[in-house]
């Protein structure tokens, strides 16, 4: 598979970091000469310095032989010239980046028609709505929807005293009998990730990941120990646009928001554009600032900013304050495993949120990915064709291998855990946990 | 043959060529008023049939078709915020020109002074009077006062809601959804017109029906309507509303100056049955709550009745300046709340005036922003109104505005010079001829008619016109025909005091 990422900001040097360790032939097209030179310094993948807009360019990158192009420059013009030029070189699909809103709107639908993209993504959107599903679930540190919303994967690391913990997956199953509503889909114990079997026994500080119906998610909370309200008093540190979006949610829901933002004009405009969100200007490193917000009141700190240093520097000093919940995004994986160690509930990237648009195209033939910062196991959602090896067959009957696990169905609309007992059918969506190496098999399974 | 064409260029229109068209409304609406106070005249005062009623209607007349002629030239779709204001100031100027002319030739006040005074007291619906005893004046010249800022009180709606909102100084305090075209009550220049007169004759044949009913006369019936809708405040009689001494024509008085100092699209919302948006206007919460809160402090702390106490915090707040009862004698913070409420004036988007109760509401939340300022450094405060941020540069003119409004206060306060009256009273005069409410209180009593020397006429003149026209308008009008002059001298070159 041949695929030519347009783009080596944040983003597109991540995803053909992934897809080059997965052995796919990625080609970067990147318009700043440094930037390019020091992504083909790092990755093992072609680097071509020029515009994603020249035909030159995207010829020279090999356009015409790729199977994918994926346009996730910051500039949403440059993403949709990409794409119109790499549908006009026949390449089978594109995925762009488009965040400015009068470009989502329906104004703009011819324009969209006109790019003939497969799938637009927007980073500060998928981001946002990350951490408004995480605020859903505090001590949550991963949610990730599927099925259409009908079914969640709930990821929190358990403590000592957890209903789970200590119980083996069978002693689980059989106090949720007859009706299961959930399923533990993954440990990871250390660095070790495992889809475990009825006999594996939870442990106190497992990463546990539960798939589950979404009615079911405050059982979720409950038994893995994660039984709090909802925070209403929350501080958004970083006013950009992902921070702007999440208060534009947030105060819709009645909770107090508030929000600090470095930029002396941006965060003017936030305060107006804001109505009933209470705007600071400041660092979110500065003491003064954040204490002028009053900590000990507030119930989730969201860091949000750009900088992964002050990101989780203010969370820090925020959870030392008295604050119960911390999210922070961050951009370079490499600080993942200290930020459990520091005390930061729930980290999250804007790169796996379009890395798993991404994905699906790569995948082929899928509904949906959802890929972890933490763990090597990915969550796959496929719709079930008319002829497909497993339609009509129990799932014990697929000889699925052990690192396999089909999680969940959504039939109609309608989520179910999924059983050895359940048959599939033709239209189901079928959620399966599996280890990256294992995809083509359930492929081949259920395609 | 295809021809080459120049492409279409905007013209540019000089301040000058833009004047004709609203000197000539000013005219036409001045003749209007004279020639309706003639036919008044010739009908309902045949006995004192005379050379002054002819001369009004020939006047009228005159000043109708000149301004007719004038107010054919050609409109203009776009211009500068400065020169609509110019053309607002120099309309006026022409329609007080017309006003003033005429009350020198009714002959019915002593001096050309008192003639200018009462004229301009008239157009800009003050309502203060050199008359001792009105009721024995002419019906065409009682007629004459009404109609006069009844015209006049049309002419600011229209300009501030539909056709040129920017003439007036305080277009920034409506919000934009009052001013934008998506609220149906101005989506053009003549659904403006048709619409906010709509509203206006309704206003004022409701007050000539209520008053009517209420016991007045017809003549008293029509001509107080026309005082009340337009917060103008004449009266027919020395002692305003309480010659009749009826609670009925108080409560509709009250209602009505109410109602005369309310946006007028709130109003028209309220018509409508939008009352969502009624209720999401801040300024008219502000208003009932001065409203109510007044006639409490009133009704409670005085010793007025109910109606009469109505009356006086309607006709003040409005800045409508008719009166019922003599508050003058009542407690002193009773008097204070009175004249504070008059300080503050009406609603914007009304026919009333004064500073307006939008910049009392900014300013408030001003203050509120400075305070919490103090408490919490880093907060970003905005301002809002209806929920809308209001812009740092609008507020700036709203502060800007609270000063020139305290520097004119100060200045009248300064050069008014009366010696029969005392602190009290001279800072009540200037209170009221500011915000245009024409009532006096002095020495425990409330009055209308005021007697002042020649000089203090032409200085309470320009503060009514100042108060009238928000003083931005008039200020600019004055720097920018100031920066005209200065063009007109001859430039000197370098070296020119050698070359002498």
């Amino acid at each position: 598979m041949r695929i030519i990422v347009v783009g080596a900001g944040e983003v597109g040097s991540y995803i053909a970091d992934l897809l080059s360790r997965e052995g796919v032939d990625v080609t970067v097209v990147e318009r700043d000469a440094k930037r390019a030179a020091a992504l083909a310094e790092r990755i093992d993948v072609e680097v071509i310095t020029g515009s994603g807009t020249h035909p030159a360019t995207l010829a020279l990158a090999g356009v015409d032989s790729a199977d994918l192009l994926v346009a996730v420059t910051k500039s949403d013009e440059v993403n949709l010239v990409a794409s119109l030029l790499a549908k006009e070189a026949d390449v089978p699909r594109t995925v762009v980046r488009l965040e400015a809103d009068e470009l989502r709107g329906h104004d703009a639908a011819g324009l969209r028609r006109t790019a003939q993209a497969d799938l637009f993504i927007d980073p500060d959107e998928e981001t946002a709505q990350e951490v408004l599903a995480l605020m859903e679930l505090p001590g949550a540190s991963e949610v990730a929807k599927l099925g259409n919303g009908e079914v969640l994967a709930i990821g929190a690391r358990v403590l000592e005293g957890a209903p789970i913990v200590g119980k083996s997956l069978i002693e689980i199953g059989v106090e949720n009998e007859p009706e299961w509503d959930f399923i533990v889909s993954s440990i990871q114990r250390g660095e070790k990730t495992i889809i475990p079997r009825g006999d594996y026994t939870i442990e106190a500080n497992d990463l546990v990941r539960i798939v589950c119906k979404r009615n079911a998610r405050r059982k979720v909370a409950k038994i893995m120990g994660l039984e709090r309200d909802v925070p209403r008093e929350i501080l958004l540190l970083g006013g950009g646009r992902t921070g702007e979006l999440v208060a534009q949610k947030l105060k819709h829901t009645g909770a107090r928001v508030q929000m600090i933002e470095r930029d002396e004009e941006r965060a003017r405009v936030l305060a107006e554009h804001l109505d009933g969100v209470r705007v600071l200007h400041g660092d979110i490193t500065d003491s003064d600032v954040l204490d002028e917000a009053d900590l000990p009141r507030v119930e989730l700190v969201a860091a949000l900013t750009g900088e992964d240093d002050a990101n989780v520097l203010a969370s820090v000093y925020a959870k030392t304050a008295g604050v119960p919940e911390t999210i922070a995004v961050v951009h370079r994986l490499n600080y993942l495993s200290l930020l459990d160690q520091v005390g930061v509930d729930a980290a999250l990237s804007p790169r796996t949120a379009t890395a798993n648009g991404v994905l699906r195209f790569v995948r082929g033939g899928l509904a949906q990915v959802a890929t972890f910062l933490h763990g090597e196991v990915e969550l796959l959602e496929f719709e079930l064709h008319g002829g497909s090896n497993a339609e009509g067959k129990l799932i014990s009957e697929l000889n699925l291998p052990r690192e396999v696990l089909i999680a969940a169905t959504v039939r109609d609309g309608r989520a179910e855990i999924a059983r050895g007992r359940t048959t599939l059918r033709k239209g189901d969506h079928v959620i399966v946990i599996t280890e990256p190496q294992s995809i083509d098999i359930v492929q081949e399974i259920l395609d | 043959m295809p021809t080459l064409s120049k492409p279409p260029t905007q013209k540019r229109h000089g301040t000058l060529a833009l004047l004709p068209r609203p000197v000539g409304i000013g005219l036409a609406a001045g003749g209007a008023c004279a020639l309706a106070a003639g036919i008044v005249g010739l009908t309902l005062d045949p006995d004192r049939l005379s050379f002054d009623r002819v001369s009004e209607l020939i006047l009228g007349l005159g000043a109708i078709a000149i301004g007719y002629t004038l107010a054919r030239s050609t409109p203009v779709a776009s211009i500068s915020r400065a020169k609509a204001m110019a053309m607002f100031v120099s309309g006026w100027t022409a329609m007080t020109f017309v006003a003033v002319t005429v009350f020198i030739i009714a002959g019915e006040v002593e001096t050309p002074l008192d003639a200018l005074f009462e004229a301009v007291s008239a157009s800009t619906t003050t309502g203060f009077t050199t008359v001792a005893d009105p009721s024995e004046l002419s019906h065409s010249f009682r007629f004459l006062r009404v109609i006069l800022p009844w015209t006049t009180g049309l002419g600011v709606l229209m300009v501030a809601m539909g056709v040129l909102p920017a003439a007036i100084g305080g277009a920034e305090l409506l919000p934009k959804r009052q001013l934008g075209r998506e609220r149906q009550l101005v989506t053009t220049v003549p659904r403006a017109i048709r619409n906010i007169l709509g509203l206006y004759l309704l206003l004022t044949i409701s007050l000539v029906v209520g008053f009517g009913i209420a016991g007045m006369g017809a003549f008293d019936a029509l001509t107080y309507a026309l005082s009340t809708a337009s917060t103008g405040g004449m009266a027919n009689h020395a002692n305003s509303l309480g010659h009749f001494d009826s609670a009925a024509i108080e409560w509709v008085a009250a209602f009505g100056m109410a109602a005369a100092g309310g946006n007028l699209l709130v109003v028209w919302w309220g018509l409508r049955g939008r009352f969502e948006a009624v209720w999401h206007s801040t300024e008219l919460r502000l208003y009932v709550l001065l409203l109510i809160g007044g006639f409490l402090v009133v009704f409670l702390g005085g010793d007025l009745n109910a109606s009469d106490a109505a009356v006086a915090i309607a006709s003040m707040l409005s800045t409508t300046g008719l009166y019922s009862a003599n508050w003058g004698a009542g407690p002193s913070f009773v008097q204070a709340a009175l004249l504070v409420a008059t300080g503050i004036g009406a609603m914007s988007g009304s026919v009333g005036s004064g500073f307006r109760q939008a910049r009392a509401a900014r300013i408030a939340l001003e203050v509120r922003r400075a305070l919490r300022k103090l408490l919490d450094p880093h907060r970003v405060g905005v301002v809002r109104v209806d929920g809308e941020a209001v812009k740092e540069e609008s507020l700036a003119l709203t502060i800007g505005y609270l000063w020139m409004h305290s520097f004119t206060l100060a200045g009248l306060a300064l050069v008014i010079y009366t010696p029969e009256l005392d602190l009290v009273a001279s800072l009540s005069l200037v209170v009221s001829v500011v915000s245009n409410t024409g009532v006096l209180l002095s020495e425990g009593e409330i009055t209308n008619t005021v007697s002042l020397s020649g000089w203090s006429e032409v200085v309470g003149s320009v503060g009514m016109l100042l108060g009238r026209l928000s003083i931005y308008p008039v200020l600019i009008t004055v720097a920018g025909f100031g920066r005209w002059v200065s063009r007109l001298r001859p430039h000197r070159s370098i070296g020119a005091e050698y070359d002498a």
